[in-house]
């Protein structure tokens, strides 16, 4: 279990800190159903939660690319340029 | 009344000065609070300069009577000025940091480097502005070279070629553009040629753009936990500055920049060593600085200038709570850190003032800078600028904000750290002073970001707050954060170093030699006898003759060309290079060490305390005097 995992285990041992971000993420997408939808430049400029699910997608691609990348050996080791 | 005074002297004055009080001599007579006075006063002073100035010519002198070339040290705008003010603010906050630990040697390196880059930034002329270059490379690299070991000197051997090379680059570009244009006017370059391809390679180089950026992340990791904070600041954020100045607007420029912003935030999210995560951060930042000066609008212009702002301050932040970390745990892996928040709260409120801000989160600089560029792009219809710098800020909280904190503050309340080794090192005041200021300049920016955008070179109708862009920057941060906790465990953090493309110069030429070695055994191996030779003489040997035949030939006739012109741009710029280098930088310092030298062997020989050398030396004084006299008329 590296450190990680450690701190992840500590904040999956708060329950109320996942309902937090669930209980924003709602009232986020209340407070933006209530405001006046400007007009955007953009075609998701007009979506309310775009935001939202572009974070998602972005985070997603994120892990997903840099786990493929860990495994696919761009990682070597500590000594790897030494002689 | 001088009319115009170049902050640089102040810079120059203050190292010499430092140099000076580190004389046997002196050494044991000067009280330290003078050397402190002098390292914290030259950047005070530097900034009473600049709020002094006002936008101008200053600073010209001619370089040859009657010939075109005028060396302008003063070309003050107010693009110039805003970068100014916060390179001396950030020399003064890194002078601030530094204070308690590093040698002399380290401060006047220091105050040379940020000279440099205050140089660069009022250069008028191209040779002026060359100049500034190499010092600022020269000087830099030395912060590398005060850490010990061997790994550091390496890397700085690497971080000087790296930038000789750029150095060469930038002479070449302006020595053929300045030949073909006639003048040394520090202007934007014919777009497409030669010359501006080759500066335009130089300044890429120097904003540590990929694939040209593995020198930053290879280097600024081993250098001193000083001196990561300074070169964390000049000089990718000097390269900005001369993009913003030449090539402000050149479209190539938008996708290099969100490029390296992707780029540099993947390979960060893969360190395990903190600075180094940190400098792919940094690399990632100034991506999204060269994306916006490719926009080129004044408010994509504003937005970079916004931006360097920020990030000097939140990145400058980051390296010096690394440092920090690095001082006081004698660590800089985070697999080997953790449950720093229970041990250090107020350093872990510090670091996420910094990681916090370079994630663009509302209320901090970053975001009130950053904004300004997503408005930009979108003013500019560019939809892709805008998703990837989205991305980018999200990746970065979701590294520095989520990801960092989780290994290195949580989960470890009370347990010892692995090894148990005690944290021992007492932590510099100084240091403590320095991170809180920057801190605190971080949080100011996003507060009152009216006073801030006063500062940028074209007037500012922008407003961060508005109720769509704080809550559309909120969901964006609050799906990140959900993303993490749902998903972390593929981010697991594992020890170890990544590849990038500095392997091209520390492992290619190995890995090809040895390549070629085994295909001499494999052949060996394969063809001991004498008809194996036959064959290989038929199938092997006459073929590469014959296909080394024609290179030769395309090589004589197409290639030589392009060579032959190109390497004559090359030699000209490396004379001039080597010969600024040779009797410039080395001049300077062979000078005074010769003078030194000899003046203390002539005193040496002098003081031999023998009656008839003192007797000689008299009638030698006497007989010059004499000989003055008569032949010049003098009356004594």
């Amino acid at each position: 279990m590296n450190r990680l995992e450690r701190g992840i285990a500590w904040l999956r041992g708060r329950p109320w800190l996942r309902r937090a971000v669930w209980g924003g993420l709602g009232l986020l997408i209340a407070v933006e159903l209530l405001l006046p939808r400007a007009h955007g430049v953009f075609w998701w400029d007009a979506l309310p939660g775009f935001h939202i699910v572009y974070g998602v997608i972005a985070s997603v691609m994120i892990i997903l690319v840099v786990s493929l990348l860990a495994r696919g050996g761009l990682i070597r080791g500590e000594d790897y340029y030494d002689d | 009344m001088i009319e115009w005074l170049h902050p640089i002297v102040f810079f120059v004055v203050g190292a010499l000065l430092l140099s000076v009080l580190q004389l046997p001599v002196l050494r044991s007579r000067v009280p330290a609070g003078l050397r402190a006075g002098l390292v914290l006063g030259v950047p005070l002073l530097a900034l009473a300069d600049l709020f002094l100035m006002t936008p101008g010519r200053y600073g010209v002198v001619s370089l040859l009577v009657g010939g075109p070339g005028q060396l302008v040290f003063g070309h003050v705008d107010w693009l110039s000025l805003a970068f100014a003010v916060i390179f001396v603010l950030m020399a003064g906050l890194g002078n601030l940091y530094a204070l308690e630990g590093p040698s002399v040697g380290h401060h006047a390196a220091a105050l040379l480097y940020a000279g440099g880059a205050l140089g660069v930034v009022f250069a008028g002329d191209v040779l002026t502005w060359y100049l500034f270059w190499e010092l600022m490379a020269v000087s830099s690299v030395l912060l590398i070279w005060f850490q010990p070991g061997a790994a550091a000197g390496r890397a700085g051997f690497r971080y000087l070629m790296v930038h000789l090379f750029a150095g060469v680059c930038l002479l070449g570009g302006i020595v053929l553009e300045g030949h073909a244009r006639g003048s040394w006017a520090l202007v934007p370059p014919a777009p497409g040629g030669l010359a501006g391809n080759l500066i335009l390679i130089g300044l890429l180089l120097n904003a540590a753009i990929p694939p040209l950026h593995a020198w930053l992340t290879d280097a600024y990791p081993e250098a001193t936990p000083w001196g990561a904070v300074f070169l964390s600041a000049f000089t990718t954020k000097t390269a900005v500055y001369s993009l913003a100045r030449l090539f402000a607007g050149t479209e190539a420029l938008i996708w290099l920049g969100a490029a390296a912003a992707v780029y540099g935030l993947v390979y960060a999210v893969l360190q395990n060593d903190l600075r180094r995560r940190l400098a792919y951060h940094l690399v990632s930042h100034v991506g999204a600085m060269v994306a916006a000066i490719g926009i080129g609008t004044p408010l994509a212009i504003n937005g970079a200038v916004a931006m360097a702002w920020a990030g000097l301050l939140a990145n400058g932040l980051l390296f010096m709570v690394a440092g920090y970390v690095m001082t006081v745990t004698g660590r800089r892996n985070l697999t080997d850190l953790g449950g720093l928040a229970a041990r250090m709260p107020l350093m872990g409120l510090v670091y996420l003032a910094g990681a916090l801000s370079v994630s663009s989160v509302p209320l901090f600089g970053g975001f009130v800078a950053e904004s300004m560029v997503v408005a930009a792009a979108h003013e500019a219809h560019q939809s892709a600028v805008w998703l990837i710098l989205t991305l980018t800020s999200a990746g970065t909280f979701l590294s520095l904000g989520l990801q960092v904190p989780a290994v290195v503050c949580l989960g470890q309340r009370g347990q010892p750290d692995q090894g148990g080794r005690p944290i021992c090192a007492p932590s510099p005041r100084s240091m403590r002073w320095a991170m809180g200021v920057a801190a605190a300049l971080c949080v100011t920016i996003g507060l009152v970001p009216d006073a801030f955008y006063a500062v940028l070179p074209y007037p500012v109708e922008h407003a961060p707050y508005t109720a769509s862009h704080i809550v559309g920057a909120l969901e964006l941060l609050a799906a990140t954060a959900a993303a993490f906790i749902w998903w972390s465990g593929r981010l697991a953090i594992r020890p170890g170093i990544t590849l990038d493309t500095d392997w091209v110069y520390r492992r290619l030429g190995r890995r090809l030699a040895i390549a070629a070695g085994r295909i001499t055994a494999f052949r060996a191996r394969v063809t001991p006898d004498l008809w194996g030779d036959w064959v290989a003489q038929r199938v092997v040997v006459t073929p590469v003759r014959a296909v080394s035949r024609f290179c030769l030939l395309w090589d004589l006739t197409v290639m030589d060309r392009a060579v032959i012109e190109s390497g004559r741009a090359v030699v000209q710029g490396g004379r001039l290079s080597s010969l600024f280098e040779k009797y410039v930088i080395y001049g300077l310092i062979n000078v005074t060490a010769h003078a030194n030298h000899v003046a203390a062997a002539a005193l040496r020989k002098i003081q031999s305390g023998q009656v008839q050398h003192y007797a000689l030396i008299m009638t030698l004084a006497a007989l010059i005097l004499i000989t003055l006299v008569l032949t010049l008329g003098l009356r004594p």
